[in-house]
């Protein structure tokens, strides 16, 4: 199977005594002093090889920058004809109290350095990658016109590793968002989506956010948040039986037309005078002032309390005062 | 789906949008595409050494010699690595990567079993392997069983028989190694056609086998599959049997065999009018059946056009050919431009009237535009192309512009990688640079020196010799030092064969200049060259050697055999790599040049070596150092050495003695012994001219 094989001399065994064939071998765990090889032998004078200077010394001032260093590579100082430092010195002490320099400066190839991100480096790629490149659509030239042609924004993310492995478990993570305002609601749907929503709903941006991570792969999770705004919208539509149990506890706004203040009001008008048809009319621009007040006093809550409950006071003694 | 629901609710109040707009077409690419599009945008860089030796600059090798070293040695360890990963499998079954990756796994061991009980996929397994010998043998085995194997693999198997002439395939090189394939490859170093078929071998017994059962268009892969091969490895005559066996028998010829006929006509016929006609009455042939050439056919033809040295025809031929070529719509390929040269350049001598070669520079520059600033590989032929074009630029033509032109060309882009391997990148920058050195002045050369100087091309040391000349000729005293390092830098100055020659040139060089206009500077550092050389070749004398030589024996005598094996083979060794050897030109030339510096001793120690060793150093100490040295030790004061000196150039027999007589008259300093010395000289010397001195 192997086509050849490389053999290698064998390393040298020690040089102790050579016992013969049935006598105990003696161990040995020191080498004794008489048993050396003469005087000591002098270590052979190591040559080294003569450095080159650091290539940066035979750069030309108008060399092309992007060819001696394409890509992000470590900090190498002898290519680098900058005269860069990196370090802090605290005292005179310490290197002279001068900045220490590029040469063997291991914080400098520590960090990511962008030497192979220069301008020109810039300039060049664009225009090698712009021939994969397809114009912006003119009909995009707004965000409002984005949010009405791209009403929704999926997101996903992709993780590169320096590992042989391609996968990352954060890669199934899928983001869908988009505003209310696309879809079509009435006020019932609306607000039962909203409370189905619960966390998800950013009532600021009025903005639905839905992450969907519980499966394994992306392609598992996208079809989940699919299922997941599809199903959330049809049940806004359906009302369930036992939503006519709403008190008015429950309810998200202060409904007027059905809130017991608007019937006592009436009982009283009514009480005080005997054609009940014409109550209504004549009092009307009361009626609507007093309205507005009280819903503002139960809905705005703590933001305009004084001026509210003042208003919400002279509308009351406007409207008994006429009775008075 | 999703999009039904979605209603285009908001914006009424806004401005009146079309309804839908139509997304711009993804452009179609590659995985890789951005990435070779960037790749685009980088240069050969002259600074940068080489991908594979990129490190610290202490291990940054710049001598042919090292980088030879450094990356035969990369191979090897990667070769080691492969074969205990071959010899441990059981040790590299787990893997981390995903997707899998498989040239990083052990490879495929084949069961004992699998060969007993042979089986289709065993066969099938076996050639995917390159194990064909095994494949052929277990072939054999299951016919002697009966057992049942399609015919898509007999005949996938006899395919490979001749494609690989019945062997198992060559283990491709790792590219550093194939990089110094030449070198490597002690047999057919000069690329003779040989013939290499085997005769009689599993391909021919296979061959017979299968020809009783084939049907006819079995036979017709057969048969074109056989041709190929005995085309392959040379054996022509066998072929030109079975092409005709092909033509009783009606068989058809396909492209691939026609391809190789074309090429292999050298061998078939002698002259070459023939060879033509030959090739003529094949091309009718595949027209008439309807075979469209392609490029290699048309590189075969050129190739044995080629073959055709000193075709009073040939050039015309090839010019047709080339019309025939476009009129096919096939672009000729670089390896067509280089039989093209070949033809119109058959030898040294003849061609350069025809303004051939910046038509080809035209022409290529053009397509390299055309071709999205690329070139890709197309033939094989197109190995040879800077090779021919540059050896015949250089050799023939003599154009310093067309050279530098087909280099710049050779720069652009990745086109480096069309000169396939060491030894031709070597000839390719040798016969430039030998040229440029004749015609061309040094404001061009050294900027392209220093471009491609070290890390593209290590010169040897022609052409740094040649380098010295021509620096010598132009006078750029600037340079001399920078070429020192240069030198020590590529490996000359400790290059044990070489050295003398490359250094005894460059003090040469040092000295033989103007020597007046020298600064201050330049004559310490000229100085500090010779204290260098000195320090790396240091002067023992003889001596000094013979007692190393004696503890030496001692030491023997104390240990024991193995370890006294070992000393002798290492003390031959040393006997057998020369020390440097001094000459007596080479110290005069050291002498000098510390004597200028005002180094007395230094100069004074090699003077006194040089007296030591006189019976072992060739030539004499030459007048100028030893005048120089005169001059010195008089500035210095010293009478005593002084007069040394003028006594050992009485020796001599110089001419300068009297100068010499004169200058230490002059000195103030001299006391009565020593002008009486003096007088003693000029009474002893046999010059006409010493005796004219008048001596106080």
């Amino acid at each position: 199977m192997l086509s050849f094989v490389r053999t290698f001399r064998q390393a040298q065994r020690s040089t102790g005594p050579k016992s013969q064939i049935g006598e105990f071998r003696v161990l040995q765990l020191t080498q004794s002093k008489g048993s050396g090889s003469g005087p000591m032998k002098k270590r052979g004078k190591l040559k080294f090889k003569e450095v080159p200077p650091p290539r940066y010394l035979r750069m030309s001032t108008d060399q092309d920058w992007t060819n001696v260093w394409p890509t992000a590579t470590t900090f190498k100082q002898s290519v680098v004809p900058l005269p860069i430092t990196q370090g802090y010195v605290s005292s005179d002490n310490e290197n002279k109290g001068l900045p220490v320099e590029k040469y063997a400066n291991a914080e400098l190839m520590k960090i990511p350095n962008f030497l192979h991100l220069t301008p020109n480096h810039i300039k060049k790629h664009c225009a090698a990658i712009k021939k994969y490149c397809t114009p912006w659509p003119e009909e995009l030239n707004s965000d409002e016109a984005c949010e009405y042609y791209l009403p929704i924004e999926i997101t996903t993310y992709d993780y590169l590793n320096s590992t042989p492995s391609i996968r990352d478990s954060r890669a199934r993570v899928v983001k869908f968002q988009f505003k209310l305002t696309q879809l079509e609601f009435d006020e019932h749907a609306r607000d039962k989506f909203v409370r189905l929503a619960g966390q998800k709903y950013n009532a600021d941006k009025d903005e639905l956010t839905l992450i969907a991570d519980k499966c394994p792969y992306r392609k598992q999770n996208y079809d989940y948040a699919q299922y997941l705004l599809t199903a959330l919208y049809f049940e806004s539509w359906k009302t369930e039986n036992w939503e006519k149990d709403r008190t008015k506890n429950d309810w998200q706004t202060y409904y007027w037309d059905k809130s017991p203040s608007r019937t006592r009001l009436l009982d009283i008008l009514k009480a005080s005078e005997k054609d009940p048809k014409s109550l209504l009319d004549d009092n009307k621009k009361l009626i609507e002032r007093y309205r507005t007040s009280i819903s503002r006093v139960q809905d705005e809550g703590v933001e305009n309390e004084l001026k509210n409950l003042t208003d919400y006071k002279n509308d009351v003694l406007m409207l008994y005062n006429l009775k008075l | 789906m999703l999009w039904r629901i979605f209603h285009r609710y908001a914006s009424t109040t806004m401005t009146n949008r079309s309804k839908s707009f139509t997304y711009p077409q993804r452009i179609n690419r590659s995985p890789t595409a951005i990435l070779e599009s960037l790749n685009t945008c980088v240069q050969t860089d002259g600074g940068n050494p080489s991908y594979l030796f990129m490190d610290d600059p202490f291990l940054i090798p710049t001598s042919a010699h090292e980088k030879r070293q450094l990356s035969l040695s990369k191979a090897s360890g990667k070769k080691a690595a492969r074969w205990i990963m071959d010899r441990y499998s059981y040790a590299f079954f787990y893997d981390v990567a995903v997707p899998s990756i498989p040239s990083y796994f052990p490879n495929y061991t084949f069961d004992e079993k699998e060969f007993i009980e042979p089986d289709e996929t065993t066969l099938y397994k076996l050639m995917n392997w390159n194990k064909i010998i095994k494949a052929y043998e277990i072939y054999k085995k299951c016919l002697d069983y009966k057992i049942n194997i399609s015919d898509t693999c007999k005949y996938a198997l006899f395919d490979l028989l001749c494609i690989y002439n019945s062997d198992n395939p060559m283990e491709i090189l790792p590219p550093e190694e194939d990089w110094y394939r030449r070198e490597l490859n002690e047999t057919n170093q000069s690329g003779l056609v040989q013939r290499t078929w085997k005769d009689n071998g599993l391909a021919e017994q296979m061959f017979e086998e299968l020809k009783l059962t084939a049907t006819s268009e079995q036979k017709i892969r057969l048969y074109n599959s056989f041709a190929s091969g005995l085309f392959k490895y040379n054996h022509a005559e066998k072929a030109m049997i079975i092409i005709d066996e092909m033509k009783q028998n009606n068989i058809s010829i396909d492209l691939i065999t026609y391809n190789y006929l074309l090429r292999s006509t050298s061998l078939i016929k002698e002259t070459y009018d023939t060879r033509w006609q030959f090739m003529i009455e094949y091309l009718n042939e595949m027209k008439q059946n309807s075979i469209q050439p392609n490029l290699r056919t048309f590189n075969s033809i050129f190739y044995t056009l080629r073959r055709c040295s000193l075709y009073e025809r040939g050039p015309i031929l090839a010019l047709s050919l080339l019309n025939e070529m476009r009129q096919c719509g096939i672009e000729p390929s670089l390896g067509t431009w280089a039989h093209i040269i070949m033809i119109f350049y058959p030898n040294d001598q003849i061609g350069y009237d025809t303004q051939i070669l910046p038509q080809i520079m035209d022409e290529l520059e053009k397509q390299y535009e055309l071709n999205g600033k690329q070139f890709q590989w197309r033939d094989i032929d197109d190995r040879e192309f800077f090779f021919n074009i540059m050896f015949k630029a250089t050799v023939n033509c003599r154009d310093v512009d067309l050279a530098k032109r087909i280099h710049r060309f050779q720069m652009t882009g990745s086109n480096s990688r069309f000169i396939p391997d060491g030894f031709k990148e070597q000839m390719y920058y040798t016969n430039m640079f030998r040229l440029l050195f004749r015609f061309d002045i040094p404001e061009h050369v050294i900027p392209l020196w220093e471009s491609v100087v070290p890390n593209i091309y290590s010169p040897s040391i022609n052409i740094i010799e040649d380098f010295i000349e021509f620096i010598s000729t132009w006078n750029i005293k600037d340079y001399y030092v920078r070429l020192w390092s240069d030198l020590i830098l590529l490996g000359f100055i400790d290059n044990k064969q070489n050295n003398r020659r490359i250094i005894e040139r460059y003090l040469a060089l040092l000295i033989n200049n103007d020597q007046e206009n020298l600064s201050n500077e330049q004559i310490k550092q000229y100085a500090n060259i010779a204290r260098q050389i000195l320090k790396r070749f240091p002067l023992t004398s003889d001596e000094d050697e013979q007692q190393i030589d004696d503890q030496q024996q001692q030491q023997q005598q104390q240990q024991k055999r193995e370890v006294n094996e070992e000393q002798q083979q290492t003390k031959q060794l040393k006997q057998f790599q020369s020390k440097f050897q001094y000459s007596g030109q080479l110290l005069s030339n050291l002498i000098y040049l510390l004597t200028r510096a005002d180094d007395f001793d230094a100069s004074w120690s090699l003077y006194e070596y040089y007296f030591l060793n006189k019976n072992i150093l060739i030539n004499q100490l030459n007048e100028i150092s030893l005048m120089s040295l005169l001059k010195l030790s008089i500035n210095q004061n010293r009478i005593d050495y002084a007069l040394n000196i003028v006594e050992k150039i009485n020796e001599f027999n110089y001419e300068c003695l009297s100068d010499a007589l004169d200058l230490l008259n002059r000195h103030e300093n001299l006391d009565h012994k020593d002008r009486q010395r003096l007088r003693t000289i000029q009474k002893n010397s046999s010059l006409e001219s010493a005796h004219l001195v008048k001596l106080v």
